[in-house]
């Protein structure tokens, strides 16, 4: 895979603000925070390199968050009361979470609804659920209760490389894979530039929709169970909360329009690292946490910037 | 027509490049008032791009631009407007749903205290201005009602209310049919008379022995010839146009290629098709190994026929066979899956993906064949885009260029390329060499005969005469969503053709 530009200068950016970080604090480089940021990077690089899916089908999906409270709610219910084996309880979720992808790309490609519109009541419902279902009780593993296997799976750590990295970059490149070099990748950035030239080329659009929000949904399944585990307590009401906005971020970030037909894997993945590197650095840099929001919306409102610039040079 | 004093416009040693690309190179020209000029050119000649700087669309890399002697801004659209500089593009930059006074006064309305719009002083405005310029149009119609030669018409009088007196017509007639270019054409005398300057782009050469004074001709980014039109003759416009590799048409060529019926074998065939309130009982046989153009006047409902044969529309009644089975497609995929390719009206909207390149959309019909396995394989995609290139002669020869940076006659080339790639056993192409150069037209009639000979089934809808009388094996003529008429293109003059489709009207 060629690597673009636009990454290009996004790889470099995360280079320089390493540098400057490790820098003034030494301490972005032990391996306790390093193992930290990875954890972080993967839990949240799953659901972003999701959303990107939807974003570059030209749609959007707000009910993230709420997903991965409602799915990690449940998750942990079903094994913490013994119910179903994690295993089953995996599938059970994973395939709720398709479901949901299902039922939010039905609604958006077949019935015609809006895209911010469909996600916007999911996030609300699915949040509503989620605290109707515990009755806004926390939910957690009762004291002593302990899953090895489970936990090794999800939480474990290879070689100091925590399992979640690893998951996320296997999805990562089959994602990639799927995304560039397959006829569904084409037909779904067609789609996403133009609805009406993609149906007059043969292409099945509802599907190839459908498709996008199914595989969003999946996705973001999959990461509520590693944020579950790592978390082991889910307050509904809070877990979650905004993270359909770092994934909207990190997708923007690495370079995918809002409008649709545009975006790389590659870039995604570039988006979360830079966005967790930045939390880190507010962290470690004894900038008041208060400011962590204004830090990354300002950081992204100048990538926009910057990369417009640079592209209106190139049409000139 | 001698005008005392400097022209109205003049711009001297314009030049633009994109890159490397030289889009203009060094150009000088000149419009008088009174003047109808016409600017000719093959595709990618430049002429769009010149007509955009004097617009103040695009930005030259050197040159400058005179209006009545002074110096003008470059690159600055309102300032071009306010100097007495308007343009019309091929595509409408109307508001459809706002009525034609609405849309003639967009953006400046005439206002009364606290900003309300005066509608009785914008009434008494365009009025006049229509009884000046002697045009008729009613003002209270929503625009996206009117026919689009009215609608061009309104897009010429919101010119006249600016009071422009350079009007920039970029390739005007390309959706008209005729009697409206020649509604058109009285319009653009009248402004004429009343000393106008006007620039006029059209790949139609008889437009331009009809309604222009003087001619401009470009060639590759440069002005290769200045001539009254009185001057110049036909054969010399096309030698100067297409340089040395000349059109290959001739009449008689067309002729003896002529093969009504092809092989004989019924390939689609269609008994009493209609769709309430839009055609009516449509019967026609498509064969394989020849080529049937269906011609009337717009808004004669071929359009809405022919989608209904691929599947983005449904008829109603009657009953459609292909290969001797009765079909109803759904959707564009069931057409495809029959074996039928169609290359639709809209470019912009229906054809093109316009933020790809030139590669991707002329894969994007047979992405299937350009698998290993469940991969793409891109270099496949890039063998095949080069051969189509060449074949349709696009230019430039690049198949990473976004296709929005196209001239528009080459993009219509990468639309053609699209559906030619499949090697369809249908090919429905509607309206298929709008903006395309002679030349290029003659490829794009030269290929179709090639698929022909392969034994395709070729359906095309057409206005433009001339192309149906040249590429034709049979004519179907339709008016008001009927077929009335079907004839064997060798026994049939243009002159039965055009009293046909003025149908009950005429
Ligand atoms: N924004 C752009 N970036 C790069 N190349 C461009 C751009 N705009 C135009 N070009 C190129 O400049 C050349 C001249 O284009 P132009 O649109 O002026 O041609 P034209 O004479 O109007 O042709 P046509 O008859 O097909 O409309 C073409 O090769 C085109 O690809
Ligand atoms: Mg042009």
């Amino acid at each position: 895979m060629m690597i673009s530009r636009k990454d290009l200068s996004l790889l470099i950016l995360i280079i320089v603000v390493g540098t400057v970080v490790a820098i003034i604090n030494p301490r972005f480089l032990s391996p306790i925070n390093l193992s930290n940021t990875a954890n972080l990077i993967g839990l949240f690089g799953i659901f972003a390199v999701a959303q990107a899916f939807v974003i570059i089908s030209g749609g959007i999906e707000l009910s993230v968050g709420s997903i991965i409270a409602l799915l990690g709610v449940l998750f942990v219910d079903l094994v913490a009361a013994g119910t179903l084996s994690p295993g089953v309880a995996f599938l059970v979720v994973l395939a709720l979470g398709c479901l949901i992808g299902l039922l939010h790309g039905f609604l958006v490609a077949r019935v015609g609804l809006q895209p911010f519109v469909v996600t916007l009541c999911g996030l609300l419902i699915y949040r509503g659920i989620a605290r109707y279902y515990t009755e806004d009780a926390t939910a957690g593993f009762p004291f002593g209760a302990s899953f090895p296997t489970l936990e090794w799976l999800v939480a474990g750590r290879l070689y100091g490389v925590p399992h979640s990295l690893i998951a996320f970059l296997l999805i990562t490149v089959v994602m990639g894979v799927v995304l560039h070099r397959s006829v569904y990748g084409r037909h779904l950035f067609a789609v996403g530039k133009s609805e009406e030239a993609a149906r007059y080329s043969g292409i099945n659009t509802t599907r190839v929709v459908i498709s996008a929000y199914v595989i969003c949904c999946g996705l973001t399944a999959i990461a509520a169970v590693f944020i579950a585990m790592y978390t082991r307590s889910i307050s509904p009401s809070s877990h979650g909360n905004f993270y359909e906005l770092y994934a909207i971020a990190a997708a923007v970030l690495g370079g995918c329009s809002l409008r649709g037909g545009e975006g790389s894997i590659l870039g995604v993945v570039l988006g979360t690292v830079l966005l967790q590197v930045l939390q880190n650095l507010v962290n470690l840099l004894g900038i008041p946490s208060s400011l962590n929001f204004a830090v990354m919306g300002s950081v992204i409102l100048i990538g926009v910037l910057a990369d417009q610039q640079f592209s209106k040079r190139k049409v000139r | 027509m001698t005008a005392a004093g400097p022209p109205l416009l003049r711009g001297t040693g314009l030049a633009k490049t994109y890159g490397n690309l030289v889009a203009l190179d060094d150009t000088d020209f000149v419009v008088n008032a009174g003047e109808v000029r016409a600017l000719i050119g093959s595709n990618g000649a430049g002429k769009s791009t010149l007509i955009k700087i004097l617009t103040g669309a695009v930005t030259p890399t050197r040159g400058s631009v005179e209006i009545s002697g002074e110096i003008a801004p470059l690159g600055d659209p309102s300032e071009m407007i306010r100097r007495g500089v308007a343009c019309i593009y091929q595509h409408s930059n109307l508001a459809p749903a706002m009525s034609a006074l609405d849309n003639i006064y967009l953006g400046r309305q005439p206002t009364r205290r606290f900003g309300f719009v005066d509608t009785r002083r914008q009434r008494l405005q365009a009025e006049e201005l229509l009884a000046h310029h002697g045009i008729d149009i009613d003002l209270d119609a929503r625009v996206g009602t009117l026919s689009t030669v009215k609608q061009k018409e309104v897009e010429i009088l919101k010119a006249l209310a600016l009071e422009a007196r350079v009007i920039l017509m970029d390739e005007p007639t390309g959706w008209l049919a005729g009697a409206d270019v020649v509604r058109l054409h009285n319009t653009i005398r009248t402004l004429k008379a009343r000393g106008v300057g006007i620039v006029y782009i059209s790949h139609v050469l008889d437009e331009i022995f009809a309604v222009c004074d003087t001619v401009t001709i470009m060639r590759d980014g440069r002005v290769v010839a200045e001539s009254a039109v009185a001057d110049i003759d036909r054969p010399r416009v096309v030698h100067l146009m297409v340089g040395e590799k000349l059109a290959r048409e001739s009449a008689d060529a067309a002729l003896k290629q002529r093969r009504p019926r092809g092989t004989g074998a019924v390939r689609l065939s269609a008994r009493g098709l209609g769709k309430s309130g839009v055609f009516a009982d449509v019967s026609f046989d498509l064969h394989a190994g020849e080529i049937f153009c269906l011609t009337g006047l717009i808004g004669s409902r071929r359009t809405e026929l022919v989608r209904t044969l691929f599947g983005s529309d449904r008829f109603d009644t009657g009953t459609l066979e292909i290969d001797g089975r009765a079909v109803a497609p759904r959707t564009p995929l069931d057409g495809m899956s029959l074996g039928i390719g169609f290359v639709p009206e809209d470019r912009h909207r229906e054809g093109l993906m316009l933020d790809m390149n030139v590669t991707e959309n002329l894969a994007m019909a047979t992405l299937e064949r350009h698998c290993r396995g469940p991969l793409l394989s891109r270099s496949g995609m890039v063998r095949a885009g080069r051969r189509a290139i060449d074949d349709l002669s696009v230019q430039p020869r690049d198949g990473s260029k976004m296709v929005r940076l196209l001239s528009g006659g080459n993009q219509q080339k990468v639309l053609v390329g699209k559906w030619l790639s499949r090697g369809p056993r249908i090919l429905i192409l509607d309206e298929p060499t709008v903006g395309v150069d002679v030349g290029a037209k003659a490829e794009i009639y030269a290929i179709l005969r090639r698929e022909r000979e392969q034994g395709a089934a070729i359906l095309i809808v057409s206005s433009d005469l001339e192309e149906v009388m040249t590429v034709a094996d049979r004519i179907g003529v339709m008016v008001s969503g009927r077929l009335v008429a079907v004839h064997d293109a060798g026994s049939v003059g243009m002159a039965d053709i055009v009293r046909e489709i003025g149908g009950g009207s005429a």
